[in-house]
């Protein structure tokens, strides 16, 4: 039997036997068969003895029965690591930031409490994930849709708590921030309701955000603060119709001017859907049809193309520019989409063309003009998130192909949010890729753009490639620091990352003096003073175990 | 039968041989049909003639098949998550490596797992795999 550390046999099968009669027998997971399901399947510790293990996992199956684990593990120093389906690869999977802890598992937490059509939001417990939801809202033909994350297996609840986002309109791509309401079981195992879930039968939990006070949603995101039972979402309605254009820009000069015409036409709501950045002539594709490039292969390009391309120095060169305007490949590729009545989205589409135009030789194109709904065998045809549709297509950029032809074990994103401006791509890229290529690090070998993912920032979302190799894996990871470190150095900081480098992540976070840290664990100690919920989660760590701080 | 489609079938009958005797030995809890263990499915990525070939053979032992293309979407959101949700038995199949990474990672939701791997090396295109996933 895997024991949690500093906890006796005795103990902890005590408490085992306790969860037992809190969940029932089959819902408690010691053996190590059972147990090995929660490894991180992308581990970067892959064939190494420091992999964070869970000793044991419970699978409650309501609020009430987790309320009951978190005063079983109080009562016997239990660490616990809650996941909702712990399907966050490449940021820890289901693997605890301890080893050592008990994982609650919430996916039979799976219940639909509530899709309200008529005011576009849903009520779910944590163990719904995106296909649930989504075929929930088809089978009844709701005129809603749900924004996932791509892939779309994961958790509803999951993926907003750990601050991930989506690839429809500005404001449901956040899906934090399109969150309305939580119910939390704190670590002494108390009820709390957030917002207008505070007042007993609340009339509207799920269409006022703050209540009255503080709003303190966000202290249950990406913490161990306590465990998110239920969580309301607001959906978007049905649009009538989709666009999708393309402006294409010449110039490398064109960049700055491109991301402040995006920045002004996203910030007046002239276009919502995800902007998506390319520049043909750095070979470089959108990211809502990377995985085209991956089924089909890269763009074929000229001997003379490629050429210029390896001489040219963070994405440029003059010969390069001038390639591209001899041959019609423009350097920069803007891909924006609209969703709503066709008048109006046609009418939004003429004021952006209008604002691009003021840039020298921009060129406009219509690829897709639809009618909504799509039908459901066609939207394979499209980048199938855009649609509000969850797919698992994503993985066929895993897979081994003539031009993938040593396909990883898994990876580690590196994802640092930088501002929205031409000059911040070029300096994030400079940085960057002077500092992976001397760390040996197998990012940002060519000229690299940012997702569009949030509104006023750009995040860059790379893959660190874990091995079969535990030594090349150890050069990555600390490749992997450094690279979190020189961006802090230049102010630019994760949002999101695997336990092993939270600390390096919230080490950045360090404006006078760590006191946001000593902010969260002065709060740690407060509501968690056994420190049994998820130690170490985002660097937070219970009294009893800060010097163990990795 | 050349060497290629012998090797296939063998692998196929490995595989679901295996879940259909030393398997269910492992698995005495198991739904048993007559001799043979229930194999809900075998599944088979019909874009490789090998998945195609394993896929013949295990029709002729009698077993259902159903053929995808690399993305488990649709096979996941039509024929296995409403299977598994109601409880459902062990599948076969042969498919790509990261195909059946995605089937691994969405059978971990319905408490099953990997039980039986096969590695199938190949020079070109992409090596495969056959597999039995159980609980």
């Amino acid at each position: 039997m895997r024991l949690p550390p500093g906890v006796t046999p005795e103990e902890f099968s005590r408490a085992l036997a306790e969860f037992e009669q809190a969940v029932g027998k089959q819902w408690v997971f010691t053996s190590d068969e059972d147990v090995d399901l929660y490894r991180d399947a992308y581990s970067p510790f892959l064939h190494e003895a420091e992999e964070r293990v869970a000793s044991a996992a419970v699978a409650p199956s309501s609020t009430e029965e987790v309320q009951q684990v978190v005063r079983i593990a109080n009562r016997h120093r239990i660490p616990l690591y809650a996941i909702s389906t712990g399907k966050n690869l490449g940021y820890g999977g289901s693997a605890p930031a301890y080893s050592g802890c008990v994982v609650v598992d919430l996916k039979r937490m799976n219940r639909i409490l509530e899709v309200n059509e008529a005011n576009a939001f849903a009520l779910v417990e944590p163990g719904v994930s995106y296909f649930d939801l989504y075929h929930h809202i088809q089978e009844r033909n709701l005129k809603v849709w749900i924004d996932c994350p791509d892939p779309g297996w994961g958790s509803v609840v999951g993926n907003a708590i750990d601050r991930g986002g989506g690839y429809t309109s500005a404001n449901y791509r956040n899906h934090f921030d399109s969150h309305c309401g939580m119910e939390v079981v704190l670590p002494n195992g108390e009820l709390l309701r957030t917002g207008m879930g505070a007042i007993p039968n609340a009339k509207t939990w799920q269409q006022y955000k703050s209540g009255c006070g503080p709003w303190i949603d966000g202290i249950f995101s990406q913490s161990n603060f306590g465990i998110v039972t239920k969580m309301g979402f607001w959906l978007m309605p049905q649009p009538e119709a989709y666009l999708r254009c393309t402006v294409s820009l010449p110039r490398y000069r064109d960049l700055g001017p491109l991301v402040e015409t995006l920045n002004y036409l996203e910030n007046a709501r002239i276009t919502s859907g995800f902007p998506d950045i390319a520049s043909p002539l750095n070979g470089y594709p959108p990211l809502g049809q990377i995985q085209l490039l991956f089924e089909n292969g890269p763009p074929t390009m000229t001997e003379e193309h490629q050429k210029l391309l390896s001489e040219a120095v963070l994405g440029y060169s003059s010969e390069l520019e001038a390639y591209g305007l001899r041959a019609g490949i423009a350097y920069w590729e803007l891909w924006l989409s609209f969703y709503g009545p066709m008048e109006v989205i046609e009418a939004q589409w003429q004021a952006a063309q209008r604002h691009f135009a003021k840039i020298d030789g921009a060129k406009f194109r219509i690829i897709d003009r639809l009618s909504l709904p799509i039908d459901p065998t066609k939207v394979e045809q499209y980048h199938e998130p855009e649609f509000g549709v969850p797919s698992l297509r994503v993985f066929s950029i895993g897979a081994r192909t003539p031009w993938n032809p040593t396909p990883s074990k898994g990876h580690m994103w590196f994802s640092p949010i930088i501002p929205r401006t031409g000059e911040a791509i070029i300096e994030a890229n400079r940085v960057f890729s002077e500092a992976a290529r001397d760390l040996g690090m197998p990012l940002f070998r060519t000229f690299t753009l940012p997702a569009c993912f949030w509104e006023r920032s750009f995040i860059f979302i790379l893959a660190t490639p874990v091995t079969e190799d535990p030594a090349t894996n150890k050069r990555y990871r600390e490749g992997f620091k450094k690279l979190i470190e020189i961006g802090g150095r230049h102010g630019w900081g994760e949002y999101r990352t695997a336990p092993v480098f939270q600390k390096t992540v919230m080490d950045v976070y360090s404006f006078n003096d760590h006191v946001l840290r000593r902010f969260h664990e002065t709060l740690k100690d407060a509501i968690d003073p056994n420190g049994i919920l998820s130690p170490g989660r985002y660097d937070i760590w219970p009294k009893h175990l800060r010097g163990t701080r990795t | 039968m050349d060497r290629r489609t012998f090797c296939l079938g063998s692998a196929a009958v490995a595989v679901c041989g295996c879940a259909d005797g030393a398997f269910a030995a492992a698995y005495p809890g198991a739904e048993y049909s007559g001799a043979a263990i229930a194999l809900d499915l075998v599944l088979f990525d019909s874009r490789y003639a090998e998945c195609r070939s394993f896929a013949a053979v295990a029709k002729h032992s009698g077993h259902a098949t159903v053929a995808f293309q690399g993305d488990v979407t649709r096979l996941w959101y039509d024929t296995l998550r409403p299977r598994w949700a109601a409880g459902g038995g062990m599948i076969a199949g042969m498919t790509s490596p990261s195909s059946l990474f995605c089937l691994e990672q969405l059978a971990k939701d319905h408490w099953r797992r990997v039980v039986m791997r096969i590695e199938h090396r190949r020079s070109l295109g992409g090596d495969l795999v056959s597999w039995v996933i159980g609980s």
